[in-house]
């Protein structure tokens, strides 16, 4: 059994913790975000012929008040960039997120999640942009953590990319 | 290496030395062989040299048949010197045997060393103090817990002393138990006081927080330890970002009740413990044992950690050994401790308990013997003995003739004057009581013997008529005498009587010729007769007879039978009225003359005495 070290990263209420329910069940309570700025999870994937037990480190969403404390993404393996779909502010939130992981603790896989891909209404990404990052390496996948979609495919593509 | 303390090493290496005798080598070479360079200037001298080098050219060839192989070798060796590459070379060969050699002589390349190391060092910590750091921390530790523990030593010793001086029954029972471990009393009061269980233990991948090891304690159930490894992790970073701490600081206990988390930080690993309960510091120093001992054997594996914990089971030994627990007597919540002087007093009272317990005991086992003394008295029966609030009382029988109880007292150290006694008398029937008895009623003369033989009283011996027969009525109402026997006992007045009778009897009275005086010395004779006369009154009346005693005088042969029939009857009675004037009574004395006899011969050598008065006793 191999074990990884997985940040969830992103802009406040884009649906980091949605998706962790969704992946996983928690023992430790939403209080922990606002206390320390992280939650911890575990779920373990088997990928590669391989167990992989994944630490999820579900870290605050960062907004005007609270920024991300990039020492928790020390020794992370990888990372999912979340991005809320209806919200375009997030996605700059990512772009300025993922230099700043890039800066501060190396090149690490991750993968973008396009997160509320329900709401096809209130979309506001253009995908224009989405290929531009895509050209610079981004991998996207559409969630919902509210149906459940890509929520697995998400995590899976991310631990294929760590091993 | 040489070039800054020239003048302190006067002596040339090995290399150095080698390089002088080169210089010299190419300088010779030069003069011999004048470099081409220097004609080169001058054409007229290129010439005349040219000319000259024909001229010489034969000589030129001697020379380089001669010197050839040898200037090959010194061209060779001037590019060697002149290359700093292959001097470096040179000396990288040589520069261990040459440090280990100049070490060898004396301390001069370390003081020279010295300073340069300083400095490096300090260049090196100023770069990168983690390096050093790293490599450090391993021996650290126990340098520094070797320092530590010699401070704390002195202060357990002075805490020591300070609880020398309290005092408890508790801590009367640790005092005897720091005696019999002997571990010093602080620690055992301090072992007593800590209840702990170390509950769980982790090892905790420093850089990522991903969980390598976790042990229980058997009774424990652990809930997701990588979890719980993870957010560790996470509230250690948090404080460190949240709080301005130094580099290298970091959390090292969280606490909530009676829980406490330890945390060890090691640059690789961390360890964690859970406890319950207050542990005391070798739980601390166990930790850090453990976590210098991990870093020491997987150092390498947790560098190089890429999520596969499986290869630190070997380290689960040194987390197990923290799993530490004191399962001691919890100490009370009021602890019973005795104000000192309450104390004093107390252990003043218990001794004197001990004392008085002891006395009365000692008396008891005292009064216990004394009355099984008396039970063995004889005359003396004890009908009931008791103790009573210190006094001793004795009921029963006593002989009056037994021995004073109160006397034997002493003997088994009771006081008398603590006994009460109330005896009643009675008359003991055994024989030395009957005979004690009887000696107070019969006082018998020292010449009489008694004997019991069952009830008869045996007399022997001798004794006066009289005693004899007052004996044969008085020991009738003697208790315990039935009859005596007074057959082996002799009448001595009756034998006295004829002793006397005898004596008197040998006595003789001399007189002069023709006078009725005695002759002068014949009055000690008198008084021995009138002693012998009285004594023979007195026994015939004891006997109950009559004694008469006949004084007969005598007169020799010369002088008429008249003259000397008148002269023998006054001798007597001149003998007769001495005796009476002298106080002889109860005596009969009669005196008789007589005619002259045949002189009477002494039975020895007395000559012949005619003139005499000789007694006769006779008993009616």
């Amino acid at each position: 059994m191999i074990q990884k070290k997985i940040c969830m990263l992103g802009a406040f209420a884009v649906g980091k913790t949605s998706l962790v329910v969704q992946f996983v069940k928690s023992i430790f309570s939403e209080k922990y975000h606002t206390t320390v700025g992280v939650k911890i999870d575990k779920k373990t994937l088997r990928v590669a012929e391989q167990d992989v037990m994944c630490i999820l480190w579900d870290l605050h969403g960062e907004d005007e008040f609270q920024k991300v404390q990039m020492s928790y993404l020390r020794g992370a393996a990888g990372y999912l960039l979340v991005i809320d779909g209806t919200r375009r502010e997030s996605l700059e939130t990512a772009i300025r997120l993922q230099k700043n992981v890039e800066t501060t603790v190396g090149r690490i896989p991750f993968v973008a999640v396009l997160n509320k891909s329900d709401l096809h209404d209130l979309w506001e990404l253009d995908d224009s942009q989405l290929k531009a990052l895509e050209a610079q390496g981004w991998n996207f996948i559409r969630t919902s953590a509210k149906t459940g979609m890509g929520v697995e495919e998400s995590f899976r593509m991310l631990a294929e990319k760590m091993l | 290496m040489a070039g800054r303390e020239a003048d302190d090493i006067p002596e040339y290496s090995d290399a150095e030395a080698q390089a002088t005798h080169l210089n010299e080598m190419a300088e010779l070479h030069r003069l011999l062989l004048p470099p081409a360079g220097e004609a080169g200037d001058d054409l007229d001298a290129l010439r005349q040299l040219l000319a000259e080098v024909e001229r010489n050219n034969e000589l030129t060839q001697v020379r380089r048949l001669l010197v050839g192989p040898e200037q090959d070798g010194l061209t060779a060796l001037r590019t060697r010197l002149e290359d700093p590459r292959h001097r470096a070379e040179d000396i990288a060969e040589v520069l261990a045997e040459a440090v280990v050699l100049r070490s060898a002589q004396d301390k001069k390349l370390t003081k020279a060393l010295a300073p340069a190391i300083a400095e490096a060092l300090t260049i090196s910590i100023k770069k990168d103090p983690k390096a050093l750091i790293d490599i450090l921390f391993p021996i650290i530790g126990s340098m520094i817990r070797k320092a530590i523990a010699t401070v704390l030593g002195s202060m357990v010793q002075s805490l020591n002393q300070t609880l020398e001086h309290s005092f408890s029954i508790q801590g009367l029972k640790w005092r005897l138990e720091a005696r019999a471990t002997g571990k010093p009393f602080a620690e055992v009061v301090l072992l007593h006081t800590l209840v702990y269980q170390v509950e769980q233990v982790f090892l905790i991948h420093k850089n990522t927080g991903l969980m390598l090891e976790h042990v229980t304690a058997a009774n424990i159930e652990a809930r997701d330890p990588d979890l719980i490894s993870g957010m560790l992790t996470a509230i250690q970073d948090f404080v460190h970002d949240s709080f301005a701490v130094g580099q290298g600081e970091s959390l090292e206990t969280l606490r909530v009740g009676e829980v406490n988390v330890w945390i060890e930080a090691g640059p690789l690993a961390v360890v964690a413990m859970v406890i319950r309960g207050t542990a005391p510091a070798e739980a601390r120093l166990a930790m850090i044992d453990a976590i210098e001992a991990i870093h020491l054997e997987a150092g390498e594996a947790l560098e190089a950690f890429q999520g596969d914990a499986t290869v630190f089971a070997g380290v689960r030994p040194h987390l197990e050994s923290c799993l530490m627990s004191q399962y001691g007597a919890r100490q009370k919540e009021a602890g019973f401790k005795l104000h000192p002087a309450l104390a004093g007093t107390l252990a003043v009272v218990g001794v004197a308990l001990v004392v008085w317990l002891w006395w009365g005991w000692r008396d008891a086992r005292r009064w216990e013997a004394y009355v099984e003394r008396l039970h063995r008295e004889p005359g003396i029966v004890v009908t009931f003995s008791s103790q009573q609030g210190g006094r001793f009382i004795l009921r029963g029988l006593r002989d009056p003739l037994a021995v004073d109880p109160q006397s034997l007292a002493a003997g088994f150290k009771v006081d008398p004057n603590r006994i009460e006694t109330r005896w009643e008398p009675y008359q003991a029937m055994a024989s030395q009581f009957v005979l004690a008895r009887a000696s107070r009623v019969l006082h018998p003369p020292p010449t009489v013997t008694m004997s019991l033989e069952g009830t008869v009283l045996h007399l022997s011996g001798t004794a006066s008529a009289a005693w004899i027969r007052d004996a044969g009525r008085l020991a009738q109402g003697v208790a315990g005498i039935e009859s005596l026997d007074g057959s082996q006992l002799k009448d001595s007045d009756q034998a006295e009587m004829t002793e006397e009778t005898a004596r008197l009897e040998k006595q003789v009275i001399q007189f002069a010729v023709g006078s009725a005086a005695p002759l002068p010395g014949q009055e000690a004779v008198l008084q021995e007769v009138a002693r012998h006369c009285q004594r023979l009154g007195e026994l015939a009346r004891r006997l109950e007879r009559q004694v008469a005693v006949t004084i007969s005088g005598f007169t020799d042969e010369t002088g008429t039978e008249t003259t000397n029939s008148r002269l023998s009857q006054k001798r007597a009675e001149t003998v007769r009225l001495w005796l009476l004037q002298n106080g002889v009574s109860g005596v009969m004395l009669q005196a008789q003359g007589s005619a002259p006899q045949t002189p009477v011969r002494s039975p020895e050598t007395e000559p012949v005495v005619a003139r005499r008065v000789s007694f006769q006793v006779n008993l009616r």
